[in-house]
């Protein structure tokens, strides 16, 4: 069954397919909850709490046009909110790192070489976790939503509620500062 | 060359956002700036980084948790309909909700008559024998294998610790409803004796049993923590009281020290509350009564500096200042703020704000009107009665 019929449904007050919705995306919305908040606790809190919130938005007449771009952005705020609230400044490190890095280790059956792939891999990983933990929430957010769940510009305006130049120029200055702090820990290892 | 023109378009030029000419003046460039080039390979890297990230496996239990709140959300959000249906007269539009519902779930039991044998026994039931967190307001359903004599199985039907039930019948499928709320945290257990019978005389092939327990106890809604005054009238008028979407206050009406500055698309209301103060930025949606919020912490102090530095483009706009100014350059993207520039100075006044299950309330003097913040970030405003 398409979206839109999906959301009309769930908005006549239709659980079944209102969960028949979160089986469909939650899994997304719980990594990009995850990604924005660095701990798999708060994650899932948020994204029940998402979706419950989407549920009474819907219940209250809610008509999204696109379904996945509006679940972002209720994600979005209610992530956002948290992060605001606590000032969560540092980014929690990412508990089951370890746990994913053995699973990439384990399943590379290895001859040396594709060993040793994996290792810098993992090793940019925790590179590119360590850049974006140090960024403001906002500017993680932004590149989150690009890089990663790869939405366009109009999208991400529309998650967001900003306007597209907006978009532009915090894009711009996320990647910036992001590059900065990579430069900034790169040095910061050479010298240790 | 200019870098300092050339470097902001990059991220725009790396999405392919950008229009042709400029595309290509950006190309120029980097075909001649290797400092350019190389904040570009730069961003890219970084991109692909990002989106390198793997996934991280969802929590076990996760969904089967989520109905679960899922059930109790509908459960609040419907509870003492009926009495409010009856009481008002004009809920002409949850009756259509009821019936839609009610039309489902009926479906639901007629593919599940299909599907069962025609044996003289219970096939399928709501909860689970062994369910535990069950809802306070659930009811309860057994759907038998074959047509039931439904006097002997409401007189076979006996319930530990005692409860009174009402018996609802859709074809094979009992629901039984509790009278009162069942007690939280009870271990309960309900049987079908024996002398159940089929509708030719067959008895049930064994007594049945079900064991559930219900969910930890809900505090009683406060109910002397009601809205009165003009949050009073919004909330029964408009909202439908505690059974609306906005549920009970969770704290008594707060009044407290606010200023609020209008802009082109929105406002921002300023609240000095106890620990920190507290920015609420409301963007205008498809109208001026409703839109979407935001709520951020005021970072400003006395002596920081209270202008952005920026002049409004036109006579009639205003430039944001203190508190307002800085959230609006460094958080909501300055001039292309969402809610666009200032239209008059702010202005200080006594507001007052109340807490509810599902948002909050808002009323500044100046427009009369009490704004409902929901916690899903979308905001209407409403007249407030003078």
């Amino acid at each position: 069954m398409d979206e839109v019929r999906l959301a009309q449904r769930a908005r006549d007050g239709d659980s079944d397919a209102f969960e028949e919705i979160f089986r469909i995306y939650h899994a997304r919305i719980y990594n990009y909850a995850y990604r924005l908040v660095g701990n798999a606790e708060d994650a899932q809190d948020l994204t029940q709490e998402s979706f419950l919130k989407a549920y009474r938005a819907l219940l209250r007449g809610a008509q999204p046009v696109n379904l996945s771009a509006w679940l972002y952005r209720v994600a979005s705020n209610t992530c956002m909110d948290l992060l605001r609230r606590r000032r969560l400044i540092h980014w929690q490190p990412l508990e089951n790192l370890l746990a994913v890095l053995n699973v990439n280790v384990a399943g590379a059956r290895s001859p040396e070489e594709e060993m040793l792939r994996s290792e810098r891999r993992a090793e940019r990983q925790t590179e590119i976790e360590r850049v974006l933990a140090q960024l403001p929430p906002r500017y993680r957010m932004y590149l989150i939503l690009r890089e990663r769940e790869s939405f366009s510009y109009q999208e991400i305006a529309s998650i967001t509620g900003d306007s597209l130049d907006t978009v532009k120029v915090t894009l711009y200055r996320a990647r910036e500062r992001a590059r900065q702090v990579g430069l900034e820990l790169r040095s910061g290892s050479e010298e240790s | 060359m200019n870098c300092d023109r050339i470097r902001p378009l990059l991220s725009a030029y790396l999405d392919g956002e950008l229009e042709p000419p400029q595309q290509a003046e950006v190309a120029a460039h980097l075909a001649a700036c290797q400092e350019c080039a190389r904040t570009l390979e730069d961003f890219r890297a970084l991109g692909q980084g990002v989106h390198a990230l793997p996934d991280v496996p969802v929590p076990a239990g996760m969904r089967a948790e989520f109905g679960t709140r899922l059930h109790e959300q509908r459960r609040s959000a419907f509870s003492g309909f009926g009495t409010r249906l009856l009481a008002s007269g004009a809920s002409a539009v949850l009756l259509v909700i009821l019936l839609i519902a009610l039309a489902v779930g009926m479906s639901a039991v007629l593919r599940r008559m299909q599907a069962v044998g025609q044996v003289a026994q219970v096939v399928a039931t709501y909860p689970l024998d062994g369910a535990t967190g069950v809802p306070l307001g659930a009811n309860l359903t057994l759907t038998f294998g074959r047509p039931m004599d439904r006097a002997s199985v409401e007189a076979a039907v006996h319930i530990v610790p005692e409860m009174q039930l009402a018996f609802a019948w859709h074809g094979e499928t009992l629901t039984l409803v509790p009278f009162i709320d069942w007690r939280p945290s009870t271990p309960y257990t309900l049987t079908v004796a024996g002398t159940a019978r089929t509708v030719d005389g067959a008895s049930l092939i064994e007594p049945f049993v079900l064991r559930f327990e219900t969910v930890a106890g809900e505090e009683a809604p406060a109910e002397s923590l009601n809205p009165i005054g003009r949050f009073g009238h919004v909330w029964r008028a408009e909202l439908g009281g505690p059974d609306g979407p906005l549920g009970y206050a969770t704290a008594v009406e707060q009044e407290l020290w606010c200023a609020a500055q209008p802009f082109e698309r929105g406002l921002m209301v300023w609240l000095d509350q106890l620990h920190e103060d507290h920015i609420y930025v409301l963007a205008y949606g498809a109208n001026e009564t409703s839109g979407t919020w935001q709520r951020y912490v005021d970072t400003w102090r006395e002596g920081d500096p209270k202008s952005t530095g920026l002049m409004p483009p036109e006579r009639h706009l205003e430039e944001p200042i203190r508190g307002f100014g800085r959230l609006w350059l460094e958080e909501l993207g300055g001039p292309d703020a969402l809610v666009g520039w200032a239209l008059e100075p702010e202005q200080g006044y006594t507001g007052s704000l109340q807490s509810f299950e599902h948002g909050l309330m808002l009323w500044n003097p100046f427009d009369e009107v009490v704004y409902v913040l929901w916690d899903d970030f979308t905001w209407n405003s409403y007249p407030a009665p003078g």
